[in-house]
């Protein structure tokens, strides 16, 4: 990583503000925070596309009923 | 009547963003994020507490965002947008403080320009005066910035 990681810390009583650099530590902690967010955000694609599939679903399962689209979605909401 | 207290602007260098000498006086503040760009999570805390502040995190400003839902507070969203979150924290004669997102937006093309669909959460913490005030995230992008306002009768 090429880009000095900095945290910024703002005092409110006097208006100060400072950029301070990460310390290896700190750089570590913030490395990891990025893989777990990462991971969450897979799993919560991957929900959300589970989610749209199941929906596909029981949409092309109610055509196949014979139910129009505009019938769908009045019983749907969508 | 709002009274500006500190604002500050964040390069994409900054990973985090704390506030220390909160005025407690007057009827509570509002903090207005401006975060752009932003590929991940952001996280509100109030005294260094993610918890304390669960009820106020939302999703803001990425396609997937789902205002209402307890989950993460995102902002900024996937795809280079602009995400702005509005946090109404009034205050309590016993020094307690609420905490309500009363709006957020995030980018036009994504239909998330929600300002009107102000939605205040009950999470009345009593005496529990707000001494600092953070957000982190895994990059603020080169426009972003934090605004603390102090409202006033």
């Amino acid at each position: 990583m090429s880009e000095k990681l900095i945290k910024v810390v703002a005092d409110c009583t006097t208006g100060e503000v400072l950029e301070v650099e990460l310390t290896p530590e700190e750089i570590t902690e913030h490395e990891a925070a990025i893989a777990v967010m990462q991971a969450e955000r897979e799993k919560q694609a991957a929900i959300e596309a589970e989610r749209e599939a199941a929906k596909q679903s029981a949409n092309d399962k109610l055509a196949a009923l014979g139910l129009s689209p505009e019938e769908i979605a009045a019983i749907t909401g969508a | 009547m709002l009274e500006l207290i500190q604002s500050v602007e964040l390069t994409s260098s900054a990973t985090s963003i704390s506030f220390s000498g909160i005025p407690t006086d007057g009827e509570g503040l509002w903090i207005v994020a401006s975060l752009w760009g932003s590929s991940s999570d952001c996280t509100l805390t109030i005294n260094g507490s993610t918890s304390a502040t669960k009820k106020a995190r939302r999703s803001i400003g990425s396609a997937s965002s789902s205002f209402g839902q307890d989950t993460v507070f995102k902002i900024g969203g996937l795809n280079q947008h602009l995400g702005v979150a509005v946090f109404d924290i009034p205050f309590y004669a016993d020094g307690g403080y609420n905490r309500a997102v009363i709006g957020r937006g995030g980018s036009v093309s994504q239909n998330n320009n929600d300002f009107n669909n102000y939605t205040y959460i009950d999470t009345y913490w009593p005496n529990a005066n707000i001494t600092s005030i953070g957000f982190t995230n895994a990059g603020f992008g080169a426009k972003s910035k934090v605004d603390i306002y102090r409202k006033k009768a």
